[in-house]
């Protein structure tokens, strides 16, 4: 009794230590890493997911203490449901990927958005940016909220130089061209656009841009935030060129059915001769459009108030999460993407960086750095609705858009549109 | 020791509820509190009144994501219930050797949504799918449509999926259900000449009725739940003819940011489904929903 007495506190302090030893030795991180940065982000093809591979390896090499997660969705995942529940989340990104412009101004609002103009201006991004790079980014003209990653040209024709050349057709650059190209193409049986537009947008920007060119840019913008109507006989001439399109039967009759990256993949097969969509193409072509010969035209010229010259682009960066608890550490990641090394990755991608000095020392394409120098020479350029305006009008067009390329009446289509957006006014 | 007993009842159903009011009851009241605020999740709530409730029902694509969810639950009861009862009435004709088919038809019930959404989506492919590549290899070109691009066939596109899903499913539970019928009913209407197809419509069907009212409910609250195959074959299109009420409930939320308006409408649906509820346990009571025993 007495051995056991003395035995029991003894046990139970040894059991408790080993306890105690074995919860430290499991609670114990695996690595000897004190800091994970988490940098959220849609995917932008193989080429550049393997790039940011890249500048993990090199940052956690520069910083042994500090691990990066990259979390990269599926594109529309990211933009709808992805980034919001993430942001949401107990381990939310602490830098993630936006578009400039509402959506970046909305996370701001939210207190999801830091003001990193004090790093920017800093010796780390110094003379990496010229001042028009940082356009959209900032929030009533006060602070910055993204460190600029590319321009992109969200809208244009690209066509299949063989079926072009087979055919002796020429770039077309009126819309009635363009309509005689598209009628020579469907008689030779092969189809002239094709376009995914399951989740509404590739349709949707490009009858943003054909909006924008057709009414003018002032009431675009002025239709796209609520205040003009959506079925103004301007904006029902304007889905007139849609509605032609659909009625000749120049594009898939799938186009509603399609998911875009479906489509990209008919196009770079060569089973439709143009594809309607961003520069981001060109980053998809490098794993999957090998061997095809193809190239790119701004949307031609149409009758209308607007800048016929036009281009429909934004500028795209990462936003620094204000709840971060590492903002210093993930500034110092985002300065690899900034850097001259990083700018070069993004180059050979295919992407169209923002940096000062985007294609220098670079093999890049000839159609990226052309497209680069179309966004960055455009006399005029225009958001898409969904990412430049408000995103419930933007919805509602983008249902009408959907409506008239399937075959459906312009003007129902967008009396439809209007009556919602009356409801949100 | 009778006092000490008074709470023994309650003691026992505690963890129970506890449990319910945890993961249902209150999750229930703060999305319905939430419904009378514009929120975005974020931001400062600012209260509406019964403003997003008004709303709901002045949504158009709301109105008609029920008159889908509505026509979705029409397609199913046939294509998952009513299929689901002739396979298991199939097989019990066909005597011992029917593990096969059973585990053949209930094998879809098994395999992730997302991966049947997405093997059926090619299934329906305009170009390269096997049905358009059926018909026009058999000269029927001008029955190749596309499928889930056609507000007229979309819906009905994805009620076949789930019919195919489901219709398994519920052969299991109704086949559990005719293999406990007495052997000596079956052979006293065989003696009497009765086929096969009359004994199971006049004897067995009868006979495991509270089986089929279960299916039909299981069927009817289970179309409100739907999403996954919705979202990724369709999501909601062509021109909100797929949209159906969780589709929209996720574009409100996630897409609009628009939280208060979002547990609105959740908040109806669940009401909603409870009156659906309620009505069926009427019906069922009214018309006798008595078990047959034997």
């Amino acid at each position: 009794m007495a051995i056991r007495n003395v035995l029991k506190p003894g046990m139970t302090a040894a059991a408790i230590g080993v306890t105690l030893a074995l919860a430290v030795s499991g609670c114990a991180p695996a690595s000897s890493s004190d800091v994970v940065i988490r940098i959220a982000m849609g995917a932008s093809g193989d080429a550049v997911d393997s790039n940011f591979d890249t500048l993990k390896t090199q940052y956690e090499t520069k910083y042994p203490d500090r691990t990066v997660e990259i979390i990269v969705q599926e594109d529309d995942v990211y933009q709808t449901t992805g980034l919001s529940t993430l942001l949401s989340s107990r381990e939310a990104p602490d830098a993630y990927f936006e578009w400039s412009g509402p959506r970046m101004r909305n996370h701001v609002a939210d207190g999801d958005g830091a003001d990193i103009s004090e790093y920017l201006s800093g010796d780390a991004f110094d003379g990496r940016f010229d001042d028009g790079a940082f356009t959209g980014m900032d929030v009533d003209g006060s602070g910055i909220y993204m460190v600029p990653w590319t321009g992109d040209v969200t809208d244009i024709v690209w066509y299949n130089k063989t079926i072009f050349s087979d055919l002796g057709l020429d770039v077309p650059t009126t819309w009635d061209e363009f309509m005689d190209v598209c009628a020579a193409i469907k008689a030779s049986g092969v189809t002239p656009i094709v376009e995914g537009n399951k989740d509404q947008w590739t349709v949707g920007n490009w009858a943003s841009h054909i909006a924008s060119r057709v009414v003018g840019e002032d009431v675009y913008a002025e239709t796209m935030n609520g205040e003009a109507p959506m079925n103004s006989p301007e904006m029902v001439d304007a889905m007139g060129y849609l509605a032609e399109i659909a009625r000749e039967g120049y594009i898939n009759d799938s186009v509603n059915a399609l998911p875009d990256d479906e489509a990209n993949t008919q196009f770079f097969l060569g089973r439709a001769a143009m594809i309607v969509i961003g520069s981001w193409l060109m980053a998809d072509a490098q794993t999957d459009g090998e061997g095809l010969e193809f190239d790119y035209f701004n949307t031609p010229a149409l009758d209308g108030a607007g800048d016929q010259e036009s281009v429909l682009g934004i500028s795209t960066g990462f936003m620094v999460n204000a709840k971060s608890a590492h903002i210093a550490e993930t500034m110092d990641f985002l300065e690899l993407v900034a850097s001259a090394e990083g700018t070069k990755l993004w180059a050979q991608a295919g992407l169209a960086p923002m940096t000062i000095d985007p294609f220098d020392g670079v093999d890049a394409d000839e159609r990226t750095v052309s497209l680069a120098t179309l966004m960055s020479t455009a006399p005029t350029v225009v958001a898409p609705s969904d990412s430049g305006y408000d995103i419930e009008v933007a919805a509602a067009f983008y249902d009408a858009v959907a409506n008239i390329i399937g075959g459906g009446n312009v003007q129902d289509a967008l009396d439809t549109a209007e009556k919602r957006i009356a409801e949100i006014r | 020791m009778k006092s000490d007993r008074v709470w023994t009842p309650y003691l026992l159903v505690a963890p129970a509820v506890l449990v319910f009011a945890f993961v249902v009851l209150l999750p229930a009241l703060l999305n319905t509190g939430l419904s009378f605020v514009d929120w975005s999740g974020t931001n400062q709530m600012v209260f509406v009144g019964i403003d997003n409730f008004t709303r709901a029902f002045r949504d158009d694509i709301y109105l008609t994501a029920y008159r889908n969810t509505f026509g979705y639950i029409a397609l199913t009861l046939i294509l998952e219930v009513a299929v689901g009862l002739v396979m298991a009435g199939v097989v019990t004709m066909q005597g011992r050797r029917t593990a096969f088919y059973r585990i053949a038809f209930f094998v879809p019930v098994m395999l992730p949504m997302v991966v049947i959404a997405v093997l059926w989506s090619f299934v329906y492919s305009d170009d390269i799918g096997l049905i358009n590549t059926a018909l026009r290899s058999t000269g029927f070109d001008a029955l190749a449509l596309v499928w889930l691009g056609n507000p007229a066939t979309a819906l009905i596109a994805i009620s076949v999926v789930s019919g195919w899903i489901y219709a398994g499913f519920y052969m299991a539970i109704f086949f559990a259900a005719l293999q406990r019928i007495p052997t000596h009913i079956v052979e006293a209407a065989t003696l009497d000449g009765a086929s096969q197809w009359r004994i199971f419509f006049s004897v067995k069907v009868p006979m495991i009725r509270p089986m089929i009212e279960i299916a039909v409910l299981l069927c009817v609250t289970g179309a409100f739940q739907s999403f996954d195959l919705f979202y990724v074959m369709t999501n909601g299109g062509p021109d909100h003819a797929t949209e159906i009420v969780t589709t929209y409930l996720v574009e409100v939320v996630f897409r609009f940011n628009n939280l208060g308006y979002g547990a609105a409408l959740a908040t109806i649906m669940t009401i909603v489904v409870l009156a659906l509820g309620l009505i069926f346990a009427r019906i069922r009571s009214k018309v006798g929903g008595v078990d047959v025993e034997y």
